[in-house]
């Protein structure tokens, strides 16, 4: 309710300055440690339907305060999903991961392919494109003088069909991202003692595990009030829908 | 001598009679009396609470079980009898109280037996006794206090096995125990005596309504001279023996008090219970370590004192220190009087991040009893640089040491800086799609540029026609072969480079051809006339006098071509 009351409120000073306005007055809760106040203040902004890094990062420093582990690290993914070489929001994500009950952890992968999804991580979707359409222009540069004779020698030819390498491996890299972030539907358990049963109904489904805030799972279908999650290890069953939060 | 005094006889039924007795009432504090309950024809012993004489009276030994059996006239008379020896606790006017107890079953009460127990005075009986030696009769709490219990006698005695009593209100360490008690001369005033040391103990007062050394009783027997009798020469002294007189007699010590002193006031922050005179020391096994490999750090006391009373105080260790809780160790030092000895902990610490750690000093106060003042004995702080460990460790618990670590860490501020909403992903589509235009616009344009103003691209033909005199006077002056040969061959290959021709196999009519009207007639005629030369140099002999030069007049026919070409 009170959500509601900021955005009438704001909505009267006028629609450039509110999330803004908004954002400073959350701020300025969590300074006077008024966690609850800032929490509200900055999920408004965000059902403004504004969305920043910094303010999935307070959001998340707020939720953290309160001990709301679950809800951090969905915020601070949010964050780092935006702006992913804030140092910032990975520290804090490290610490909220820490307090984690569950640990649910994957072998580690091959190096090769841990310094490829390193790479990819490092810069968003748009990056990535305006980054390969950065070398594709220089591309076409390139090929401009070489034609018009500015550019001479074998070795030219050669930085040319580096660059072509080059633009096609990152225009592969930002459609490996664009399809994981369709594809995926990832979500962040935000209840704790989360109980996944086998169907989406409770009765007589059998119990099959019990997971905590804080964990990462993939949200695999939705049925009415219930969702199949399936953890990163590979366990599935069915949780209440309110017991997850949905990454953006 | 023995002196029946018959005190009961109770009939209870037909024949039968309890006697309670004893066999004298009038003793000195360290004699010993027998108690004796005597009952005729019955079936078993009686049934007695011995607790009743306690009192006054301290059973030595019993009770003792005698049964006899009688016929007089034919007629059976059956006794049975329980003894026990009682030592008197004090001198005075002692009672043994009524005792009562059942015999068959029935109970029975029989009358209170006053005895008479004389004190012993010192000047009574010299030749056996016992005395407890201190060494002080004022100390404070935990202040050692040596006990010595020592055995003066100047006749023949037998001592038997004894019991130390227990001390109240001290903590005792034991000393000295013989195991064969052992006899060397003295002589009190003018008196000689032969003296063995029955025991030594350390005792520490601890807090207590009061602190007495308790008698020690030890039962003796004394052999007592008999009076001189006449020399046997066939007796004496051999059969000696058998006319002594022996005596039992329970020698006692005298109680002790001890006044225990309290501490002066204030007492240091960091006693915990030491007194005496102690010295710690401490030291780790090694100068460097590794995070997550242990080392051992040691603190040592040595000292005189109430060692094992008390405990080093709690030593902090620095946060990145893993302590487990120490072993304790105590070497006693024997052969002194006091209490001395060396009490050692060792802890295993195991670092669990590398720099340069301090283990902080260690120290103590103590109460030193003779200078009546506290001191305090300290270790040096050592430094120990701890060095990155080799291979991470394996996260076997699920969690990794990283994670472990951060707990101890906390999130970051938030951020406060002014924030841009208006920078959405929109405005970088925008901008990659505006790149992708101008990439394509820029890819394309060379084709456009030279559609409209024909300027020849470098493409790979335009290569080609650009470096065919190149190739041609390379063509020349590789080799070297026949000359005319070379000049025709190297004119071919740069007119096919030149003309995008297919081949190189031509010969002059097909370079007047191909030539005919793009140079002049001039330099036409030149390379015909060349290009026929070479026919002739060729497959004819003769002409050997423009072989010289045939490759030079080529090479300059051709850049004159070129020239015109391009």
């Amino acid at each position: 309710m009170r959500h509601i009351l900021f955005i009438l409120m704001f909505s009267s000073i006028g629609f450039a300055d509110i999330p803004n306005d908004l954002l400073i007055q959350g701020n300025d809760a969590m300074i006077y440690e008024k966690y609850e106040d800032a929490i509200q203040t900055y999920e408004s902004i965000l059902e403004l339907g504004h969305e920043h890094a910094d303010l999935y990062y307070n959001l998340g420093n707020a939720y953290y305060r309160l001990h709301y582990i679950g809800q951090a690290i969905w915020a601070y993914s949010n964050g780092i999903k935006i702006l992913p070489r804030d140092t910032d929001s990975h520290h804090n994500l490290s610490v909220a991961k820490a307090r984690r009950i569950d640990r649910i952890d994957m072998p580690e992968p091959f190096f090769l392919l841990q310094i490829y999804r390193d790479i990819k991580s490092n810069l968003t979707l748009q990056e990535w494109i305006v980054f390969g359409s950065l070398v594709l222009l220089f591309q076409a540069l390139w090929v401009f003088g070489l034609q018009f004779g500015w550019i001479r020698g074998s070795l030219s030819q050669s930085i040319l069909t580096g660059l072509i390498v080059v633009t096609l491996g990152i225009h592969v890299v930002a459609a490996d991202k664009y399809f994981q972030d369709n594809r995926t539907n990832t979500g962040v358990v935000i209840a704790n003692g989360v109980d996944a049963y086998s169907g989406p109904f409770y009765g007589e489904n059998t119990l099959l595990f019990r997971i905590n805030e804080g964990s990462f799972a993939d949200i695999h279908q939705t049925q009415k009030d219930w969702v199949e999650i399936i953890l990163i290890d590979g366990k599935k069953g069915w949780i209440p829908t309110e017991s997850i939060r949905t990454l953006k | 001598m023995r002196i029946l005094l018959m005190i009961l006889a109770l009939s209870f039924t037909y024949g039968q009679t309890i006697q309670i007795s004893v066999d004298r009432n009038q003793l000195t504090e360290d004699d010993l009396v027998t108690l004796s309950i005597e009952v005729t024809e019955s079936k078993g012993f009686p049934q007695v609470d011995m607790n009743q004489v306690s009192k006054d009276f301290e059973i030595a030994s019993g009770p003792g079980q005698q049964t006899n059996i009688q016929w007089i006239n034919g007629k059976m008379t059956s006794t049975k009898t329980l003894t026990w020896t009682l030592s008197p606790k004090q001198g005075g006017m002692l009672v043994i109280p009524a005792l009562s107890g059942t015999v068959d079953g029935k109970s029975f009460r029989g009358k209170p037996i006053q005895i008479q127990v004389k004190k012993t005075t010192d000047s009574s009986d010299n030749s056996v006794f016992i005395v407890a030696e201190i060494d002080k009769e004022k100390a404070y709490l935990g202040e050692q206090i040596t006990l010595t219990y020592k055995l003066y006698k100047n006749a023949n005695i037998s001592i038997e096995p004894f019991e130390m009593p227990d001390f109240p209100g001290f903590w005792v360490e034991d000393l000295y125990t013989p195991k064969r008690v052992q006899y060397r001369n003295v002589t009190i005033q003018g008196v000689k005596y032969q003296v063995a040391n029955l025991g030594q103990k350390a005792l520490f007062p601890i807090p207590s309504e009061k602190h007495v050394i308790p008698q020690l009783k030890v039962k003796v027997l004394i052999e007592s001279k008999k009076k001189k009798r006449r020399r046997d020469p066939f007796f004496d002294p051999f059969f000696d023996s058998f006319f002594t007189e022996t005596k039992t007699k329970v020698l006692r010590s005298k109680e002790k008090k001890i006044f225990v002193q309290s501490f002066p006031e204030p007492r240091p922050f960091d006693f915990t219970g030491a007194v005496g005179s102690y010295k710690i020391s401490s030291h780790t096994d090694r100068d460097t370590a590794k995070v997550n490999e242990g080392f051992t750090f040691s603190i040592s006391m040595k000292g005189t004192g109430n060692l094992g009373l008390f405990s080093i105080p709690e030593i902090k260790f620095p946060a990145e220190l893993e302590a487990f809780p120490p072993t304790d160790k105590f070497e006693k030092d024997t052969f002194r009087d006091d209490l001395t000895g060396t009490q050692s902990w060792e802890y295993i610490l195991i670092p669990r991040s590398a720099g340069n750690l301090t283990i902080p000093r260690v120290q103590m106060s103590y109460f030193d009893p003779k200078g009546g003042n506290w001191q305090r004995t300290q270790t040096d702080p050592i430094d120990i640089p701890i060095l990155p460990s080799d291979a991470a460790r394996p996260n076997g618990s699920g969690l990794t040491k990283r994670e472990v670590e951060l707990i101890g860490q906390d999130i970051r501020f938030i951020h406060t800086g002014p924030v841009d909403f208006s920078s959405s992903t929109k405005g970088r589509s925008n901008t990659a799609i505006f790149i992708y235009l101008c990439s394509i616009l820029i890819f394309v344009s060379p084709t456009l540029i030279s559609k409209f103003t024909g300027y020849r691209l470098s493409t790979a033909e335009g290569r080609q026609i650009r470096g065919a005199l190149r190739t041609g006077l390379k063509e020349m002056k590789k080799g070297n072969g026949d000359p005319f040969e070379m000049a025709s061959r190297a004119f071919y290959i740069y007119l096919e480079n030149k003309l995008i021709l297919s081949t190189h196999n031509l010969d002059p009519s097909s370079v007047k051809n191909y030539l005919g009207d793009q140079i002049p007639s001039e330099s036409l005629r030149n390379i015909l006339d060349l290009l026929k030369a070479c026919d002739a140099g060729k497959y004819a002999p003769g002409g050997m006098e423009r072989e010289a030069t045939i490759l030079k007049d080529m090479a300059t026919v051709m850049k004159q071509i070129d020239q015109n070409l391009a």
